[in-house]
């Protein structure tokens, strides 16, 4: 057997230059310092969206989307093919986990301060991936057309007609007319299977790309590394085993509900709410009174969020505006902040 | 919009209803009296008169703007005191009759009221002399009328078994028409008053839906029948095409109360057909073959009811291990027609009519109970695949780690 894989690597290697590439991997160090777990976040982000590929495309095989097809389809795949309930609820709880993940690795980043020059890129990449994770879990929600996630983008899409000026506009392109119909399905299902998985592969390419040119952050100053290649690649294959054993358990013991089907003429089921990635959002557009200074809550709301997701993706540079007394600190306030204020309000938005 | 619309409608009426009101001497003087003359004003206030902009002279006569009493309330001024009980129906209709009048308020209302109340028993009797008898103001009140779509109205249907049971259930009263006072007891028990007054359903039939309300008479052997019949129409469609109707029809006996009593009817069950204690076994004889017919009805329906009913308990066992149920669902909800339509089918008072239809939902249960028991034991499956699954992976992540020690344990 060994000798067989030593053969085939010869081979490869004459190609490929392949054991080139294994020992750039090998003199790849990782610094391990007490931080160094929140490391495999990033692989688990990575092995996560493997899944979501995989489980997607066999979802595929069955789904047929269309306003009187989606949601027969999904019921089909959950009850009659064979293993179909495990590849959609491994989907859908897949989806969630990944998105769990995405703000880990993100709020680990932030913390250990890895968005420094010359790694501005990474940390933008990383954030555009976020907003393409969260874009996923919307339009993959919308899916089943099911009486929740019906009126869930009804709701979600209104947000988006209070943009000024091009508001209208923009729900129209979005929902493909007036209302939410067969038309935002087709436009969802072509977002959520063609057009966010090019943009998340290329995006997460060059993410990692990124990563492998810069090296990892305090690589230099940390006083222990260890080989990425294979003793941080082993650690990650471990912990992509347990998640992916995680996933299984939530699949078999809370399989993913088909719910009833979408009915535009029903009132919308009472204490609706959006997935758990949204509700801090939804919380606070909630809190917000119908009008501040003669403009729409909603609006105002809308433009603070912005604002604030602007803010967060230019903070490599914001924080090396600051004077160096004053980073540590800021840093310190605005991920700690930003992490309670996500807990509160999501907290707040489930039990409320 | 629309909200809008029927605001600046009615709005201004009531606005003017107001003005009027506060500039009226006769609502100046009651407000100065005590007793009932004061509470006139206060039950005026939420009376549907009032709220379509009329007054106390709308209906009364005389002169509002006169201060003086004599004036205001004199013959001359058109005034008329409360009529007596024999007079009520023709005051009240002088609107209410008049389709030209009611068209400025509310043009959806009928005007046959009057008419209607003459044919009752409670309209014949006032005009043979007997005060004593329901009129207008008696169920609507006298000055606190609200529309029947009221929760708080007098003839609002929760509301109704109440208004007639003022008179119907007070013994005293209805000793000297020899009729019982029982009846708003047994109705508030009955299948129709739990479902009107516990479960809210205001489809329910109440005492003026069978009765009816202005022409309100007891419905007779003939009639009792499509009086049931207007809710229940397959019942009766198929009791007049069974062997019974012609019996029944002869003995003079009504149609659905023979066997369900009137005001008291409750939910029924397989055991009114029961051999011993059944209602057949009041006319027909022990081992006749009527008791073997209705003893066979019973039995299906029993059967039909077990199945539909252990159906209904294997798919919540399924959905509480979050199996998926909406093709069992909908097998049931096929056995559940089926067990509705086999009860409906006992008025033909043919086995196997009620056989053929219960059968279909025996079939439809037992395939719905079938899918809920796999889906158990596919539940089950899935435990054991993950557990193996978990096995495997524990095993795989130990293989693991005692590669990475290994290699980790290695000189560099």
């Amino acid at each position: 057997m060994r000798g067989l894989l030593e053969a085939l690597l010869d081979w490869l290697d004459e190609r490929l230059d392949l054991r080139h590439w294994l020992d750039v991997a090998k003199k790849k160090q990782v610094p391990v310092h007490p931080g160094s777990v929140f490391y495999y976040a990033g692989g688990v982000c990575v092995f996560l969206f493997m899944v979501q590929l995989v489980t997607g495309i066999l979802l595929l095989m069955y789904y047929r989307v269309g306003a009187d097809s989606s949601y027969e389809s999904v019921r089909y795949i959950s009850s009659k093919v064979a293993f179909g309930w495990l590849v959609r609820s491994v989907h859908s709880w897949g989806a969630n986990l990944m998105i769990f993940f995405v703000f880990v690795h993100m709020f680990s980043v932030f913390f250990m301060r890895a968005f420094r020059k010359p790694r501005e890129l990474t940390w933008m990449s990383g954030c555009v991936l976020l907003g393409v994770s969260l874009a996923f879990g919307f339009s993959g929600y919308l899916l089943p057309w099911n009486e929740l996630a019906y009126f869930a983008t009804k709701v979600g899409t209104d947000i988006i007609g209070q943009v000024p000026l091009a508001g209208h506009w923009l729900l129209r392109l979005v929902r493909g007319g007036e209302d939410v119909t067969g038309a935002t399905l087709s436009r969802f299902f072509g977002l959520h299977v063609a057009v966010l998985p090019a943009v998340l592969s290329l995006t997460m390419g060059a993410h990692l790309g990124f990563v492998q040119l810069q090296g990892m952050a305090h690589e230099k100053e940390a006083k222990a590394t260890m080989p990425f290649f294979p003793n941080f690649m082993l650690r990650d294959v471990m912990l992509w085993l347990v998640v992916i054993n995680a996933v299984a358990v939530l699949a078999v013991f809370f399989p993913w509900d088909v719910g009833k089907k979408a009915d535009a003429l029903a009132s919308a089921p009472a204490g609706i709410k959006p997935e758990w990635y949204f509700l801090a959002q939804y919380q606070f557009l909630k809190l917000l009174p119908a009008r501040i200074l003669l403009i729409p809550g909603e609006l105002w709301g809308v433009l603070t969020l912005n604002a604030v997701g602007l803010f967060w993706l230019l903070t490599p540079f914001w924080e090396a505006a600051l004077p160096e007394s004053k980073k540590d600190a800021a840093v310190r306030l605005a991920g700690w902040g930003s992490v309670a204020l996500l807990v509160a309000m999501t907290l707040w938005g489930a039990l409320s | 919009m629309k909200r809008a619309l029927a605001l600046s409608l009615v709005l201004p009426l009531a606005a003017a209803g107001r003005a009027v009101f506060a500039k009226d001497q006769c609502v100046a003087c009651h407000a100065s009296l005590e007793g009932k003359h004061k509470a006139i004003l206060r039950s005026f206030e939420t009376d549907i008169h009032r709220e379509s902009g009329l007054s106390c002279a709308s209906c009364h006569g005389g002169d509002p703007s006169k201060a003086d009493a004599a004036q205001a309330m004199s013959p001359e001024a058109g005034f008329t005191p409360a009529p007596s009980p024999a007079d009520i129906p023709a005051f009240c209709g002088k609107c209410h009759s008049d389709p030209g009048t009611m068209k400025k308020y509310n043009p959806s209302l009928p005007v046959d009221q009057a008419v209607k109340y003459f044919t009752s028993v409670h309209g014949q009797r006032l005009k043979k002399g007997d005060d004593k008898v329901a009129t207008c103001v008696s169920c609507h009140t006298t000055h606190a009328i609200r529309p029947s779509k009221d929760p708080l109205s007098s003839v609002y249907p929760k509301n109704i078994p109440q208004t007639c049971g003022k008179c119907h259930s007070d013994p005293k009263r209805m000793a000297p028409y020899k009729i019982p006072s029982d009846q708003a007891a047994k109705y508030v028990r009955s299948v129709h008053g739990r479902a009107l007054l516990e479960r809210g359903d205001t489809a329910a039939p109440v005492c003026n839906t069978c009765h009816g309300n202005h022409g309100a008479a007891p419905p007779g052997v003939e009639s009792i029948g499509r009086i049931c019949g207007m809710c229940h129409s397959q019942n009766e469609q198929f009791f007049l095409s069974s062997p019974m109707a012609k019996p029944w029809k002869s003995r003079k006996y009504h149609i659905c109360a023979t066997c369900h009593t009137e005001h008291g009817i409750q939910h029924p069950t397989p055991e009114l057909l029961s051999p011993d204690k059944g209602l057949c076994s009041r006319c027909h004889k022990p081992s006749s073959e009527p008791i073997r017919d209705a003893a066979a009805m019973r039995d299906k329906l029993v059967q039909m009811e077990g199945a539909y009913q252990s159906a209904k308990s294997a798919i919540f066992i399924a959905e509480e291990k979050g199996m998926d149920m909406s093709e069992a669902r909908d097998l049931w909800d096929g056995s559940r027609m089926s067990f509705y339509q086999s009860r409906t089918a006992v008025h033909a008072f043919r086995p196997a009519k009620v056989a053929e239809i219960a059968d279909k939902g025996i079939e439809a249960a037992q395939k719905a109970k079938k899918a809920a028991d796999d889906a158990v034991e596919e539940f089950r499956f899935r435990r054991i695949g993950l557990g193996v699954a978990s096995l495997l992976i524990t095993f795989l992540v130990l293989a693991i780690y005692l590669k990475v020690r290994d290699i980790e344990s290695r000189p560099s």
